[in-house]
C-alpha cells in the first residue's frame, strides 16, 4: 500500500512527520518498506507561458520556443514534443535544474540554436511513467491567473512523501487511505475526520431508472446501485491526480478517477457502467454458465468456465463482477449517464476468477481479501458526491440495491469478550483494566462491561477481529511490542536427542572423519535420471511420486536414490578440475503408493550414500593411487566398526547402474541394507564422470543400520591376561572361491583358540598355475585363562589346513 | 715394575683414546687385557715378587685392569654416540614439505548449524521431532488455521502432488502431528528441523530449504516467555551481547505473532551493511499458538497455552559464516564443504 503523507493528512493531522508516522506504523505491524519522496528534487523547475513556438530549421520535429519564466527576458528553448504549441502553459526545467535520474539540465547549442532550458513531460519529472508529450498545465489554471514563474511543486502542490507499506494478509482494510488514517490516529491519539458524504440528489428516484436482482447471495450478498446523469467526461482536479499518481495509479479522466480515488479511500472497489447501454433498465448477478462469453474493455474474449460471477443487464453478461468490466459498457468519453455499482462479492469466487482470466487488479485484490459489506453504499455515495462536485452530474434520488435477506434487519454488529486477566496471562505482562479499555478506545472500539468481561464492539471496517486473541494482539501491540518482558517458562521436561538421533549424528560425522564431504542435495530430481541411470523400463525406480506443478522437469520427481544428486555433485566438482571426489549424503528417498501415488503419502526411506572417484592428488611423497572398489569397501568397514557392526558381510550382486563384476550387496544376518560397488561406464558417461578413473558408489538404507548399531553396539572387552601365539598360513587352490569364504572356514575349523584371522596377501602370478591363486592368513590364537601349548596351536593349525583342503580343496603351499 | 704398569697404562690409554671405531676398541681390549695381553703378562710376572710385594702389585694390577676397562667401556659409548650423532645428522629433512593428507572431510555447514541450535533447545528442555516430507493439505494447511482459498496461503506457494497431498512448506506439520500424538498431555515441548520446500527459485530463495521450527503447550506459557526464550537463542547462537527485538506481523496459525529481529552482530547494533543500516536483523518468526490450532489438535485453549516459532537454517548459517549466496549451499563445491 503506498500512502501519500498529503493524502493521510486529510482526514488527520497527526502532528508528526511521514519518516516518525512510518516508525509508529512499523512498530504497529504495519511494516514500512521504504518512503518515496515525490517532487521534493524539482526545484528550478518552473511553471512557464509559451509565447512562440517556430519550427527549427533542418529538423523536421523540433520546435524554437520564446518562453515566458517572469524573468527580465524570455527563454530561448529548443523543444522535441509534439503536442507543444504556443499560449501552453508548461513545466520548464531552467539551466541548473538537476531532475531525477540525475540529469542535469545545461544550455547547449542544437541545429545552430542555443537552448537554455528543457519543457518537460511528466515523466521527465518523475510524476508518472507518461512520456507521451509534454506535462500541458493549462487545465490547472481554469479560472485564475497561472503563477508563471513560481517553482512547479509549488505551484501545484506536489511535494508529499509515500509512505510505502508492506501490508499482512489480515489487515487488508488499510488497503484503504481512510483506514489508514484510523491506524494513524490509534497510534497518536488524534482524531479521524471522516468525509462529509451530503450533497443533492436533483435528478429522478434511482428505483424508476433500474432494478437489481442477485440470484445468488453466495456469489453476491450485497450489490448497491446509485445513478447520475449530465455527467461531462474530462480530467479530474489536480489534487485527485497527484494522490492517484502518489498512490501509484494513472490519471484518466475525472470518472475513472473518481472511481479510482473512492477504492483507495474507502477499500471498496466500484464499476462504473454507461447506463445508457444497459438494456432493459436491469442489473441480474448470477453465476456464469459455462461456455458464455463476453469481451472486456481491455478488449480480450473470455469464455466462462462456470462460477465465475457475472453481472448482467435485461439480455447479456455486461461485468465479470469484481474482475473487469465488458466492453459494451465501458465509460467513454461520450458517455453522459452513470450506473456506479458498489458490491461485495465471494472473496474465493473472485480469486479463481482472477486467476483463470489471469487479470489480477487492485479491485479484485482488495474483494479476495474480503471488503467492509456494510460500507458498500456509502462508497456508492461518495462517487455520486464527487461527480456531482467534478463532473458537473445531476445525481438520482436515493440508491437500489439487492441484499442477502441475512442483512435484511441491518449489519449484525460484532462483539468480542475480553477478560483482562487473560490479556496477561497470553502476554505475561501486567496491565490493568483501564489500560487495556484506553487500548479500546484508542481504536475506536465501543467497550461495555459484562461483570469482569469487557465486551467490545468491532467497528465493520476490522474484519480480522474475530476472537478474544486478537483484541490481546491489538493490547500488546498498541501498548508497544518493547514493553513485553523476557522471561524463561518454567521447564518441566527430560529431553535431548533420542539414542537413534545420537547414533545418526554419529554416523555422519563418522563419514566425514573417514574423509567424506557431506552434500546436500534437492529431493527433486528429474524423470530422466533414470535414464542416465540406465535402468530398464519396468525398473522400480521409475515409479516415482510426480510434482503437478514444478519449476522445471529437472526438478519434477521425488527420487528414489541419492545417487543421480551425488553424481551431479561430482561432476560438477570435477568440471571445476576437482580430482579428488569424495561425497557422502544423508536424506530420505518416496517410495510412492503402489494404488494411489498421488492421494496416499509415499513411504520415506532414509538414505546414506556416498560416492567416491578420482584419487588423492599426486605429491611429493607418492603418486595418485586412484579410488577403487576396496578404497569404499574399507571406509564402509571403518564406518561399520565405529558403530559395533563387525559381521557385515559383502556379497556378488548386480545393479543396472554398476558394474556387472563389482558389485557387492551389504547384508547384515542376511538381511541386505545396501548395496556398493564400481558405477557402470555408461551410467558415469551420462553424467559426464569421465577421465577420472573409476567412480564407486554405495547406498544404505539408514534406519536399518542405525537399528543394527542400536541393537548391538559398541562393548568394551577385556584386555587379555595371557600371551597370544601367531601362525601364518598360505593356501594354494581355485581363485574362483571367495576369500571371504576361506576365511569363515577358517574361523569355523580353527576352534576356540582361534582370536583373529587376517588376509595379508594375495598372490596369482607365476609360479601360480592359471586359475589358481594363494592367499596368505595370518592366524592368532590366545586362551583367556593360560598361555596354549605349540601342541595346542599345532592341533588347530592341522584343522584348519584339512578344512580347506575338504571344502574348497585349498591346500598348504 | 710399578714403573712399567704405569708406562703400559698411560699407552693403553693413548690408544683407546685414539681408536675410532668399536673393532679397534676390541683388539686393544685383547692386547692389553687378553690372556696374552700386556697387563695380564705383568700378572704372570708376580710369582717373582716376595710374598710381601705380591698382594700390593697384585691390587696395583687389578685397579690398573679396572681403570683401563673403564676407559674402554666409556670411549664405547662416547663412539656410540658419536656415530649416532653423525646418522642423525645425515638425516635431516626439509622441514618445510607439505605433511602427508589425511584427507579430511567434512559436514555441510547446514548439518553443523543445524545440530548447534538443535543443542541450544535441547539444554532448554525441547525434544526434536521429524515427520513426513511429502504431506497432507491437513497437516500443512488446514490444521494450521489455513483452510483452502485462505489468502495467507499465497504467501507459500506450494508443489503439489494433488489437491490433498503436497511437499511441506512448513515444518509446522510436524507440529500438529506431535499435538495430536501427545493426545492432550502436556507439556508438549519440540523442535522439528527439517527440509520444506516452495515454488520459489532466485538469488535469495531455493525450492528447497531448510527450517527449524518449535513449540511449547503447558500451562501458563506467555509471549514474554516466548520473548525470553528467543533471546536464550540469539545469545546463545550470536554472542552474548545479542538484544532481540519483536515486532507484530501476522501467521494464521498463531496470535498474537511476532517477527524476530536480532541486534546486528556486524555493528554491534551501530548500523552497517549487513543489517541495511538498521542495526537489527530480522530472523523469524513466531506467535502465540492460536486457539483454532490448540483446539483442533485436542488441546483445550483455555487451560493451556503456547508459543510457536520457525526459522530458516540457511538464513541463521548465512549470517552466522557470513555466507553471502544461498546458492552456495546446494552447489556442493568440495572447496566449499572443506571450509567448514
Amino acid at each position: 500500500m503506498r500512502v501519500s503523507y498529503n493524502w493521510l493528512k486529510q482526514y488527520i493531522d497527526p502532528g508528526v512527520d511521514a519518516e516518525e508516522m512510518g516508525r509508529l506504523y512499523t512498530a504497529a505491524g504495519l511494516e514500512l518498506d521504504e518512503i518515496v519522496s515525490r517532487c521534493k528534487d524539482l526545484q528550478g523547475v518552473k511553471v512557464a507561458r509559451v509565447l512562440s513556438c517556430e519550427p527549427v530549421a533542418g529538423s523536421d520535429h523540433l520546435h524554437l520556443l520564446s518562453v515566458d519564466i517572469a524573468d527580465e527576458a524570455p527563454l530561448s528553448i529548443v523543444c522535441g514534443a509534439p503536442n507543444i504549441a504556443a499560449g501552453q502553459i508548461v513545466p520548464c526545467a531552467t539551466v541548473g535544474t538537476v531532475l531525477p535520474g540525475d540529469f542535469e539540465i545545461t544550455a547547449r547549442k542544437t541545429f545552430g540554436v542555443m537552448s537554455c532550458g528543457m519543457i518537460c513531460s511528466q515523466k521527465e519529472l518523475g510524476i508518472s511513467e507518461d512520456h507521451s508529450g509534454i506535462w500541458v498545465l493549462d487545465a490547472y489554471f481554469v479560472g485564475q491567473e497561472a503563477p508563471i514563474g513560481a517553482e512547479l511543486a509549488d505551484a501545484l502542490n506536489l511535494k508529499d512523501d509515500v509512505l510505502v507499506i508492506e501490508l499482512t494478509p489480515n489487515r487488508s482494510d488499510c488497503m484503504g487511505m481512510l483506514n489508514c488514517a484510523r491506524e494513524a490516529a490509534a497510534l497518536t491519539g488524534k482524531k479521524v475526520k471522516v468525509p462529509d458524504l451530503s450533497y443533492e440528489e436533483l435528478g429522478p428516484e434511482a428505483k424508476e431508472d433500474i432494478s437489481i436482482r442477485i440470484e445468488d447471495y453466495t456469489l453476491c450478498p450485497r450489490y448497491v446501485g446509485r445513478i447520475v446523469k449530465n455527467v461531462q467526461i474530462g480530467p479530474s482536479p489536480l489534487w485527485m491526480q497527484n494522490y492517484l499518481l502518489a498512490a501509484g495509479m494513472r490519471p484518466i479522466n475525472n470518472v475513472v478517477d473518481i472511481s479510482n480515488f473512492v477504492m483507495l479511500e474507502m477499500n471498496q472497489p466500484l464499476h462504473t457502467f454507461d447506463y445508457q447501454q444497459l438494456r432493459g433498465k436491469q442489473i441480474i448477478v448470477r453465476g456464469a454458465k459455462p461456455g458464455e462469453s463476453m469481451q472486456t474493455l481491455d478488449g480480450k474474449d473470455h469464455v466462462f468456465s462456470g462460477g465465475e460471477i457475472l453481472i448482467c443487464d435485461a439480455e447479456r453478461p455486461v461485468c465479470i463482477g469484481g474482475v473487469m468490466g465488458g466492453m459494451d459498457t465501458e465509460v467513454t468519453e461520450a458517455t453522459t449517464e452513470i450506473l456506479i455499482e458498489a458490491a461485495a462479492f465471494h472473496p474465493v469466487s473472485i480469486r479463481k476468477a482472477s486467476r483463470k482470466h489471469g487479470i489480477p487488479s487492485e479491485a479484485s485484490q482488495r474483494f479476495e481479501k474480503g471488503i467492509d459489506i456494510a460500507a458498500c453504499d456509502l462508497a456508492a455515495r461518495r462517487a455520486a458526491q464527487l461527480m456531482v462536485q467534478y463532473c458537473g452530474a445531476v445525481a438520482d434520488k436515493g440508491l437500489v440495491e439487492d441484499l442477502a435477506p441475512v442483512y435484511a434487519d441491518g449489519f449484525p454488529q460484532k462483539e468480542v469478550r475480553l477478560r483482562p486477566e487473560r490479556v496477561n496471562q497470553i502476554l505475561g505482562t501486567n496491565y490493568t483494566v483501564q489500560e487495556i479499555r484506553e487500548v479500546m478506545e484508542r481504536l475506536q472500539f465501543a467497550v461495555a462491561e459484562d461483570g469482569d468481561v469487557l465486551v467490545v464492539a468491532i467497528p465493520s471496517y476490522r474484519q480480522d477481529i474475530e476472537i478474544q486473541e486478537d483484541l490481546i494482539e491489538e493490547v500488546a501491540r498498541l501498548k508497544g511490542y518493547e514493553l513485553i518482558p523476557q522471561t524463561l517458562p518454567v521447564n518441566r521436561s527430560q529431553a535431548g536427542r533420542t539414542e537413534k538421533q545420537k547414533l545418526q549424528l554419529h554416523v555422519c560425522k563418522l563419514c566425514a572423519a573417514l574423509g567424506l564431504h557431506e552434500a546436500v542435495n534437492y529431493s527433486f530430481i528429474s524423470p530422466k535420471d533414470m535414464d542416465r541411470m540406465q535402468l530398464p523400463a519396468e525398473d522400480d525406480w521409475r515409479r516415482m511420486l510426480v510434482i503437478d506443478n514444478p519449476l522445471s522437469e529437472e526438478q519434477s520427481v521425488m527420487r528414489r536414490s541419492l545417487l543421480p544428486g551425488l553424481f551431479a555433485t561430482a561432476a560438477r566438482n570435477l568440471s571445476r578440475r576437482h580430482l579428488d571426489l569424495r561425497f557422502f549424503e544423508t536424506g530420505a528417498v518416496f517410495v510412492p503408493d503402489q494404488e494411489k501415488p498421488s492421494e496416499i503419502q509415499p513411504q520415506e526411506i532414509q538414505i546414506l550414500a556416498m560416492v567416491l572417484g578420482g584419487a588423492p592428488n599426486a605429491a611429493w611423497y607418492s603418486k595418485a593411487q586412484p579410488y577403487d572398489f576396496f578404497t569404499l569397501k574399507g571406509i564402509l568397514e571403518a564406518l561399520f566398526q565405529g558403530l559395533g557392526l563387525d559381521s557385515m558381510s559383502f556379497r556378488r550382486a548386480s545393479r543396472p547402474y554398476l558394474h556387472p563384476g563389482r558389485t557387492a550387496e551389504i547384508a547384515l544376518d542376511g538381511q541386505v541394507i545396501g548395496v556398493m560397488g564400481e558405477v557402470h561406464p555408461l551410467v558415469a558417461e551420462a553424467y559426464e564422470l569421465t577421465g577420472v578413473g573409476r567412480v564407486l558408489a554405495a547406498e544404505l538404507e539408514l534406519d536399518k543400520l542405525l537399528n543394527a548399531a542400536l541393537e548391538r553396539g559398541n562393548k568394551a572387552h577385556d584386555l587379555p591376561k595371557y600371551p597370544a601365539s601367531t601362525r601364518d598360513i598360505a593356501l594354494i587352490g581355485p581363485a574362483a572361491v571367495p576369500a571371504a569364504e576361506i576365511e569363515a572356514a577358517i574361523r569355523s575349523a580353527g576352534g576356540d583358540y582361534l582370536e583373529n584371522v587376517r588376509l595379508f596377501d594375495l598372490y596369482d602370478k607365476e609360479p601360480i598355475p592359471a586359475g589358481q591363486r594363494s592367499l596368505a592368513f595370518a592366524l592368532q590364537f590366545r586362551a583367556e585363562e593360560r598361555t596354549l601349548t605349540d601342541s595346542e596351536v599345532d592341533a588347530a593349525f592341522a584343522a584348519i589346513v584339512a578344512a580347506a583342503e575338504e571344502k574348497f580343496s585349498y591346500k598348504l603351499r | 715394575m710399578q714403573e712399567q704398569l704405569a708406562a703400559i697404562e698411560a699407552r693403553a690409554l693413548a690408544d683407546i683414546a685414539a681408536a675410532q671405531d668399536a673393532e679397534k676398541l676390541n683388539e686393544l681390549r685383547v692386547a692389553y687385557l687378553g690372556k696374552k695381553g700386556e697387563i695380564t703378562a705383568v700378572m704372570k710376572m708376580m710369582g717373582k715378587l716376595s710374598p710381601e710385594e705380591r698382594p700390593v702389585l697384585g691390587a696395583l694390577v687389578n685397579q690398573t685392569k679396572d681403570r683401563v676397562e673403564g676407559v674402554i667401556a666409556e670411549r664405547m659409548a662416547e663412539l656410540k654416540r658419536l656415530a649416532l650423532d653423525a646418522r642423525l645428522a645425515a638425516e635431516t629433512i626439509d622441514v618445510s614439505l607439505p605433511g602427508r593428507k589425511l584427507g579430511r572431510g567434512s559436514r555441510h555447514i547446514l548439518s553443523i548449524v543445524k545440530e548447534q541450535m538443535e543443542d541450544i533447545f535441547i539444554n532448554l528442555g525441547y525434544s526434536i521431532a521429524e515427520g513426513p516430507q511429502v504431506e497432507l493439505d491437513y497437516y500443512n494447511f488446514e490444521a494450521l488455521n489455513l483452510p483452502p482459498e485462505h489468502p495467507a496461503r499465497d504467501m507459500q506457494d506450494s508443489f503439489y502432488f494433488s489437491e490433498r497431498m503436497l511437499l511441506r512448506t512448513q515444518t509446522s506439520s510436524v507440529q500438529v502431528r506431535t499435538m495430536e500424538a501427545m493426545g492432550g498431555k502436556l507439556p508438549v515441548k519440540i523442535i522439528s528441523p527439517g527440509a520444506v520446500y516452495r515454488r520459489d527459485d532466485d538469488a535469495t530463495h531455493s525450492p528447497m530449504f531448510h527450517q527449524m521450527e518449535g513449540l511449547l503447550i503447558d500451562e501458563n506459557v506467555t509471549f514474554a516467555d516466548l520473548n525470553g526464550t528467543l533471546l536464550a537463542f540469539a545469545r546463545q547462537m550470536f554472542g552474548e551481547d545479542r538484544e532481540i527485538r519483536i515486532r507484530p506481523s501476522y501467521f494464521p496459525f498463531t496470535e498474537p505473532s511476532a517477527e524476530v529481529d536480532i541486534s546486528c552482530f556486524n555493528c554491534g547494533g551501530a548500523g552497517c551493511r549487513l543489517c541495511k543500516g538498521s542495526g537489527w536483523i530480522e530472523i523469524l518468526g513466531s506467535g502465540q499458538v492460536h486457539p483454532k490450532v490448540l483446539q483442533m489438535s485436542g488441546y483445550d485453549s483455555e487451560k493451556c497455552s503456547g508459543f510457536a516459532f520457525g526459522m530458516g537454517i540457511e538464513r541463521v548459517a548465512m549470517l552466522k559464516y557470513a555466507i553471502n549466496d544461498l546458492r552456495l549451499m546446494f552447489d556442493n563445491d568440495e572447496t566449499f564443504l572443506e571450509s567448514f
